[in-house]
C-alpha cells in the first residue's frame, strides 16, 4: 500500500518535472490568451457580439456569445481555466527547477581537475603547437596567456617533467536558468499578494473636495483610506496653441487627524504616495451640475492689480475707474467660426472662455470674450488688463488609488530576472587545459577547451592565444 | 532636411536590395563590397535623419508609425552590420536588405509630423522600454532571415541540388547556431523590455500588467520564444523546426508591432 502511494506521488512529481509538461503549458497559455485580444474583455455584449457577428456570422454569434460567455472568455484572464494553466505553469517551473538543481549544484561544486595525458577525450576545441624550448622555460609565457583569457590557472605536474595548466572560470553561470526561474516565481507570488492583500480603486475627486474614501474598481464600493485627501485644483496644459495635451496636474493635499501632512503636484509619471496608497493622476472631467469660481487678475490704469473671484452673473470694478464688469457667458472650449460665429468645440477645458460686459457708470462701454489661453484678449481698449486665471471648482481630476503590498517583490523578481537572463545568455562556463609535454625538438602543447555557450567565440580567442604564442615564444 | 535625408536612405537601401537580389544569381567580392557600401551610406543618412528627428522632437523618433517602422528598419541594419562583422555570414544581405527596404518602404507611405510627447511618454522609462523592444524585435528579425535560409539550403541539400547558391550559402550548422544566437540576443532583450515596461506601467499608471492587447501580445511572444528556447535544449528541436519555429516568432512580433497597433486597441494605440 505504502509503496502504490509513493508511486502516485512519484509519478505526479514526475508529470510536472517534465518539460514536455512545460511546452504543452506554453503552447496553451499563448493560444488562449491571443482570444482575449480579440474578444473585448470586459465589455459590453453588444460590443462583442458584432465583433462575433463578423467572425462566424449574423446567426451563430449569439450562440457562440452565450459559449464563450459561459466558459468565462469575456473575463478569460481571471477565469479558474487560465488561472488553473497559470498554476500549473508555476507548478510545473518550481518541480522542474527542483529536479534539476541538485544535480547541476553538484556540477558546479565539481572543480576543474588536470586531465590525464594518456587518454584525453575529445573536446570541441583542440590545438596543438610543439616550441623550440624546454616545458620549464616556456611556462610563464603560458601561465601569462591564460591568464590573458580571464583565468587563473592551476599547475599540475607531469612524469616525464612536463605540467599541466588548467582552469574554468563562469562556473556558476549554470545557475543563470534556475535564477530566472526563481525570478518569474518570485513576480508570480508577488502579483498573488497583490490581488489577495492589495487595493484598486478610484476616486473622482472635485476641485475643493475632500475625500476619505476610495472606490473599489471591482463593486464601486468606498474603502476607507484612514486618512482624507483634497483636491486643490486640476489642470491640462496643452502644447503651445494647440489642443495637444503636454500635462495633466492635480495639486492634491493629505490630512491625516485633521491635521495637514502632506502637499503634492501629481503628473501622470508622477503619482502621490502616502500610507502604502498610490495616487495616480489617471482621467480628468466636468462636473455637470458645478457652479464655479472665475479667477481673475485685473490690472486697472493705474497699475493697481486685484484678484477677483466671482460666479456667474456677479460683477466686479476695475481698480481706480467706474467701470464694471459682469460674467455673462461661459465656453470651456471657445473657437470662431469662418463666418466670425463663435460657438463651443469641445466638452473639455481645452480653451476656456469668458463673455464679460463692461459698463462705466450704467451706460455699456464693450463687451466680448476673454480666452484663458489668449493674453491679446485680456486687453481692454482702456489699457487695463483682465487675465482670466482659471474657472475653478467645475473640473474633478480623476484618481486611480492602489494599494500593492506585492509590488516590492514584483520589482525584486525583475532585478533578479535581469541578473539571471544575464547569466543564462551572456555567460558561459568555460574550461581550459594546456599539456605542456617533453618533446624531441623542445615542448608539446595540447590545447583543449570547452565553452557551453557561444563556443565559435571561445575557439577564436583560443586560436588567438596559439597564434600569440607561436610569435612570442 | 529630415524628408532628403529619409529618402536618400531609402533610395541606398532601395539600391543594396538589388545588388542584393542580384547577388543571389551571381556575386563575387566586388557585388558584396557594393552591397555593403550602399548599405553603409544608407545607414549613415538615416542615422542623421534619426538624430535630427531626436533633436527637433526632444525625444527618441519612435512616436508614430512612421517613426517606428523607420527606427524598426535602422535597428535592423545595425544588427545586420555586428551579425556581418561576427560570422561573415555569406549572401545575409541578399536577405536582410530587401526586408529593411520593405519597412523603409512602408515607413515613407505613412504621415510624417513630428509631433510633441504625449504626458503619458514623458517618463526616462520611454526610452529604455522602446529601445529594449526595438533591438530585441530586430534580433527575431534577423533570426527569422537567417531561417529562411536556412530552409532554402536545406532544400537544396535534400534536393541535391548543389548549385552556386548553395556553395555560397553558409552551412546549415552555422546557420542554425547564428539563428540560436540571434533568438539567444533577443530573448533576454523582450523579456527587459516587458519588465521595464511593466514598471512603467506601474508608476505612471498604478497598475504592472493590464492584459492590455499589447502587453497580451508581448507576452504570446514572449511564451513564443520561452518554446523555442526549451525545444532546443531540452528537447533537442534544432535545425528546419527551430527555423520555422524562429519565422512563426517574428511573426508574431510583426503582429505585436503592427497589427495591435493598427487593428487592436488599447493604450500603446497612443503610438498612432
Amino acid at each position: 500500500m505504502a509503496e502504490k502511494e509513493k508511486s502516485f506521488v512519484d509519478r505526479l512529481w514526475d508529470f510536472f518535472a517534465s518539460v514536455k509538461l512545460a511546452i504543452v503549458l506554453f503552447s496553451l497559455i499563448a493560444l488562449t490568451s491571443i482570444i482575449g485580444t480579440v474578444i473585448e474583455q470586459n465589455a459590453s455584449p453588444e460590443k462583442n457580439i458584432i465583433v462575433l457577428k463578423r467572425l462566424v456570422g449574423e446567426n451563430l454569434a449569439p450562440t457562440v456569445y452565450r459559449i464563450l460567455d459561459i466558459l468565462g472568455f469575456m473575463d478569460m484572464y481571471h477565469s479558474w481555466w487560465f488561472v488553473t494553466l497559470l498554476v500549473l505553469f508555476a507548478m510545473n517551473l518550481i518541480i522542474c527547477s527542483l529536479e534539476r538543481l541538485p544535480r547541476i549544484w553538484n556540477l558546479i561544486k565539481e572543480p576543474v581537475k588536470p586531465l590525464n595525458p594518456e587518454r584525453i577525450p575529445a573536446f570541441p576545441i583542440r590545438k596543438e603547437i610543439v616550441i623550440r624550448h624546454s616545458p620549464e622555460t616556456v611556462r610563464e609565457a603560458l601561465v601569462q596567456s591564460v591568464k590573458q583569457l580571464g583565468f587563473k590557472p592551476m599547475n599540475s605536474p607531469l612524469e616525464d617533467g612536463g605540467y599541466q595548466l588548467y582552469a574554468q572560470k563562469g562556473n556558476w553561470s549554470r545557475l543563470g536558468v534556475y535564477i530566472t526561474h526563481l525570478s518569474i516565481i518570485m513576480i508570480m507570488i508577488g502579483a498573488v499578494i497583490g490581488i489577495f492583500f492589495g487595493f484598486n480603486g478610484f476616486l473622482n475627486l472635485p476641485e475643493g473636495y475632500t475625500s476619505d474614501v476610495a472606490y473599489s474598481r471591482k463593486d464601486s464600493k468606498p474603502h476607507p483610506l484612514g486618512f482624507s485627501i483634497r483636491c486643490d485644483d486640476f489642470d491640462v496644459e496643452f502644447y503651445g496653441m494647440s489642443d495637444m495635451p503636454k500635462d495633466y496636474r492635480s495639486w492634491l493635499t493629505v490630512f491625516k487627524d485633521g491635521k495637514e501632512v502632506m502637499k503634492k503636484m501629481i503628473e501622470v509619471n508622477s503619482p502621490l504616495k502616502f500610507e502604502g496608497y498610490t495616487f495616480y493622476q489617471s482621467s480628468y472631467g466636468m462636473l455637470s451640475t458645478g457652479r464655479g469660481f472665475f479667477i481673475f487678475k485685473v490690472k486697472g490704469p493705474g497699475g493697481k492689480t486685484e484678484t477677483i473671484t466671482k460666479i456667474m452673473g456677479e460683477s466686479f470694478i476695475i481698480p481706480g475707474t467706474n467701470i464694471k464688469g459682469t460674467i455673462k457667458k461661459f465656453s470651456p472650449a471657445l473657437a470662431i467660426s469662418q463666418d466670425g460665429k463663435t460657438y463651443t468645440y469641445a466638452q473639455m477645458m481645452n480653451n476656456p472662455a469668458v463673455y464679460i460686459e463692461f459698463t462705466e457708470n450704467g451706460k455699456p462701454k464693450y463687451s466680448g470674450w476673454i480666452l484663458k489661453r489668449y493674453p491679446q484678449t485680456w486687453r481692454l481698449p482702456d489699457g487695463s488688463i483682465v487675465q482670466f486665471i482659471d474657472y475653478w471648482g467645475v473640473q474633478y481630476t480623476g484618481l486611480q488609488v492602489r494599494k500593492d503590498p506585492g509590488v516590492w517583490i514584483v520589482y525584486l523578481g525583475c532585478v533578479v530576472m535581469a541578473i539571471g537572463l544575464y547569466m543564462a545568455f551572456f555567460m558561459s562556463h568555460k574550461r581550459i587545459w594546456l599539456i605542456a609535454s617533453k618533446a624531441k625538438e623542445g615542448t608539446l602543447i595540447r590545447i583543449l577547451a570547452t565553452a557551453n555557450k557561444n563556443r565559435a567565440g571561445f575557439e577564436r580567442k583560443v586560436e588567438t592565444l596559439v597564434s600569440n604564442l607561436n610569435r612570442e615564444v | 532636411m529630415v524628408i532628403i535625408l529619409f529618402e536618400l536612405a531609402l533610395t541606398f537601401y532601395f539600391a543594396a536590395t538589388i545588388v542584393g537580389v542580384l547577388e543571389l544569381f551571381k556575386s563575387s567580392k566586388a557585388t558584396t563590397r557594393l552591397l555593403m557600401i550602399l548599405a553603409v551610406i544608407g545607414f549613415a543618412l538615416h542615422t542623421a535623419n534619426i538624430v535630427l528627428r531626436f533633436f527637433i522632437g526632444g525625444h527618441l523618433p519612435i512616436t508614430n508609425m512612421h517613426e517606428a517602422s523607420s527606427f524598426f528598419s535602422w535597428c535592423i541594419v545595425l544588427l545586420f552590420f555586428y551579425i556581418e562583422y561576427r560570422y561573415k555570414v555569406g549572401l545575409l544581405g541578399s536577405f536582410v536588405m530587401p526586408v529593411v527596404f520593405l519597412f523603409m518602404l512602408s515607413s515613407s507611405i505613412l504621415p510624417r509630423g513630428i509631433k510633441p510627447l504625449s504626458p503619458l511618454l514623458q517618463s526616462s522609462w520611454f526610452a529604455v522600454h522602446t529601445l529594449l523592444a526595438f533591438l530585441g524585435d530586430a534580433a527575431f528579425a534577423m533570426a527569422a532571415g537567417i531561417g529562411l535560409m536556412y530552409l532554402l539550403q536545406e532544400h537544396f541539400v535534400k534536393k541535391k541540388h548543389l548549385g552556386s547558391l548553395f556553395q555560397r550559402l553558409p552551412s546549415l550548422q552555422s546557420l542554425d547556431e547564428i539563428n540560436y544566437r540571434l533568438i539567444s540576443i533577443g530573448f533576454p532583450l523582450l523579456t527587459l523590455a516587458i519588465v521595464t515596461g511593466s514598471i512603467w506601467a506601474e508608476t505612471a499608471l498604478g497598475s504592472y500588467w493590464r492584459w492590455d492587447p499589447k502587453e497580451t501580445w508581448s507576452l504570446i511572444t514572449w511564451f513564443i520564444y520561452v518554446f523555442v528556447l526549451h525545444a532546443r535544449l531540452r528537447a533537442g528541436w534544432r535545425g528546419k523546426k527551430a527555423a520555422y519555429l524562429s519565422i512563426i516568432g517574428f511573426l508574431a512580433v510583426l503582429f505585436t508591432f503592427f497589427g495591435v497597433n493598427l487593428i487592436l486597441k488599447g493604450y500603446h494605440s497612443y503610438l498612432q
